[in-house]
């Protein structure tokens, strides 16, 4: 049967890491070539020209054991492979990976001024990751399927004050 | 016997508690990890006291192995990877309305396991720390690159993909500094990487974030939770088991003691022993055998020990949470090796005692608590994963306060995440991003020692510590790559 130019993932992979291992390798060598020092025994860059040297190998066993594969198998089984890998919530996993970046930007530029509220001894401090926490647990649960008001606003605020009291005012431990 | 007494007060118990309570929900929640919990705490306890520290890791650890049964045993799902050989049996029993006399037993024979090799560890770090003492640069080395060896042949079917795991792994312990001469290594101009990839973001993105992205792959999974019916069982009936647990507990700890292999692989050669020694069970194998979960649990808990042996001694981790647990080592500035414990008896102590405290914990949680926890370990995913990640942003960060860090945690979990679907063990590339710098730099250090020597073969390898441990990893590379190992089949066979 024809293969129909789809290639063995082990195959691929190993094609992968042996650019990996060859880049490396490339990145051993020429800065040993502008080193000062120039006994490998004591160069910096002789571990990484090892690694390099073995993960090249590893990645040609990879590709000696894909193609192996492909001349073992027939093109039913790997259809049949194929589409039990790609099976799975793709999309989910991208949606979720978008959250966490905003999230992580939010982080990173919205500088919020803290705002501190005292009961009593009993102080509880607010910035930024109070309100992105709040609001990232809060899409997230809604796009986990999360429907009910009851449970999208009070559980969200509930774990983000938990955590900031536990870990921002309790356990001393400073927040982002 | 005093001295780990000594440590033990009321702060200390309610620390070992406290990590017990929190071993047990993170055990038995699928999706959850030890490995997870202990990466978190690590950012967590930067700040305490180390005895407070290494009291609740104690305790995470312990309970947290024992508690994978737990699920194991009411939704057929194991809490961690050392509990997948309980659901064997585990779940069948649930399945006859037996689930507690299962729970039951998982409990007792963790305990066991779990102090047999406490015990173990206390009488054999040190005569093992006096025969590393004697160790040359090149012997660690080589015992860096055994483990190393040994983890990708274990944790996984495909030895090749565990080795280019490792290889990952040292590839990203070389960014940095390098650890002799300061020269600055595949940084490309990234100032934050200067100081090297931090072990506790990439530990919290690799078992935290890639087990939530995990969790959202499979999503549409579902999950039967049986319901606990309590019945009487004697403690004389379940205790008749005990040499087959003596037994496995001895196979676990030196499993647990070879650098990587750990609570999976003791489990699963445990439970095969005990097919195979039991003649006559009273239920088959793989039906609800009682002697398939007394295997199972003696042998995993019995790692523990077994992992920390090497831990403490070599500084070589015996498995993923052992890896977490050194980098705790270092945050709180104790470096573990052959002089760990005389110069620092008071933490080897404090880890003997929380370890011997937390088998008690686990005896009590198991006993009292585990058979109520089938509603906890049911919270809807979708409200679990959501919060699980926040946990993870929280520990990436609150370990150097960088939120580079966050980034690099988010980095290192969806590599982890690819690693896994595509067959590749996470394991190992966390063992060598650990082991990778000690590799290095005793490497460096042994061809410098060497250069100065008439014969420079004999100064690396002529140390008879240095030809076994030579020995030891030739022949676990070559009885494990396909290659070579087929090479070595036609030369015995055409020996025959």
């Amino acid at each position: 049967m024809k293969n129909k130019g789809k290639i063995n993932h082990s195959v691929q992979e190993g094609i992968f890491f042996l650019l990996v291992g060859a880049a490396l390798l490339g990145y051993a060598v020429t800065s040993y070539g502008k080193a000062f020092n120039k006994d490998w025994g004591q160069s910096p860059y002789l571990f990484p020209l090892m690694v390099a040297a073995a993960f090249m190998v590893l990645a040609l066993c990879l590709i000696k054991e894909g193609t192996a594969e492909w001349k073992r198998t027939t093109e039913g089984e790997r259809s049949g492979n194929m589409a039990s890998r790609a099976a799975g919530n793709w999309k989910g996993i991208g949606i979720v990976l978008v959250l966490c970046v905003i999230y992580y930007a939010v982080l990173m530029y919205l500088k919020m001024p803290y705002i501190t509220v005292g009961i009593f001894t009993f102080f509880l401090t607010f910035s930024t990751f109070e309100v992105a926490t709040w609001l990232f647990l809060i899409v997230m649960m809604m796009y986990m399927g999360v429907r009910k008001p009851v449970i999208l606003i009070p559980v969200p605020l509930g774990v983000t004050l938990f955590l900031s009291i536990a870990f921002r005012t309790m356990l001393n431990v400073l927040l982002p | 016997m005093l001295d780990i007494i000594s440590v033990v007060d009321i702060r200390f118990v309610l620390m070992v508690f406290l990590g017990s309570m929190a071993g047990l929900f993170v055990g038995a929640v699928p999706g959850l990890s030890v490995s997870m919990a202990t990466a978190l705490l690590v950012s967590i306890t930067y700040t305490w006291d180390t005895v407070d520290a290494l009291a609740m890791i104690m305790g995470v650890y312990v309970v947290g192995v024992f508690s994978g049964a737990v699920s194991a045993i009411l939704i057929n799902i194991p809490g961690a990877p050392s509990s997948v050989v309980t659901t064997l049996d585990g779940y069948p029993m649930s399945k006859k309305g037996q689930s507690y006399k299962a729970l039951y037993t998982a409990t007792i024979y963790s305990f066991i396991g779990s102090l047999f090799g406490l015990i173990a560890l206390w009488a054999l770090a040190g005569p093992v720390s006096r025969i590393a003492i004697k160790f040359t640069a090149m012997d660690y080395f080589l015992l860096a690159l055994f483990g190393l060896a040994t983890v990708g042949s274990v944790s996984t079917g495909n030895y090749t993909k565990g080795l280019i795991s490792v290889g990952v792994g040292l590839i990203l312990s070389m960014i940095g500094l390098d650890p002799l001469v300061g020269t600055k290594r595949l940084t490309f101009g990234i100032q934050n990487l200067t100081s090297g990839i931090n072990t506790v973001p990439a530990l919290v993105g690799l078992f935290g974030f890639a087990e939530v992205l995990s969790v959202i792959f499979d999503i549409n999974q579902e999950q039967n939770v049986l319901t606990m019916e309590k019945s009487r069982v004697s403690l004389r009936d379940t205790l008749k088991h005990w040499k087959l647990s003596l037994y496995t507990s001895v196979l676990g700890l030196l499993i647990g003691a070879l650098p990587g292999a750990g609570g999976p692989v003791a489990a699963f050669i445990a439970y095969n022993e005990a097919k195979r020694l039991t003649k006559e069970p009273e239920v088959p194998f793989g039906e609800g055998a009682v002697e398939g979960i007394v295997a199972s649990e003696s042998s995993n808990n019995a790692c523990i020990g077994g992992a920390l042996i090497p831990m403490l001694t070599l500084a070589v981790p015996g498995d993923a949470v052992t890896a977490i647990i050194l980098s705790v080592f270092y945050v709180h500035g104790l470096k573990p090796g052959p002089l760990f414990i005389t110069e620092n008896p008071s933490a080897f102590h404090s880890i003997l005692a929380g370890g011997f405290v937390a088998c008690f914990a686990l005896l009590i949680l198991g006993l009292l608590v585990a058979p109520h926890i089938s509603r906890v370990i049911t919270i809807p995913k979708n409200i679990l994963i959501p919060i699980v990640t926040t946990l993870c942003v929280i520990g990436a960060f609150a370990c150097n306060n960088r939120l580079f860090d966050v980034g690099l945690m988010f980095a290192f979990g969806t590599l982890g995440f690819i690693m896994r679907r595509r067959g590749y063990p996470v394991a190992p590339l966390v063992l060598a991003l650990v082991l990778g710098k000690v590799m290095d730099s005793n490497f460096r250090r042994a061809v410098s020692l060497a250069s100065s020597a008439d014969n420079k073969l004999v100064s690396m390898f002529g140390h008879w510590t240095t030809m076994i441990l030579l020995v030891c990893t030739i022949f676990v590379l070559v009885n494990n790559i396909p290659v070579t190992k087929r090479a070595v089949d036609k030369v015995f066979r055409r020996g025959k």
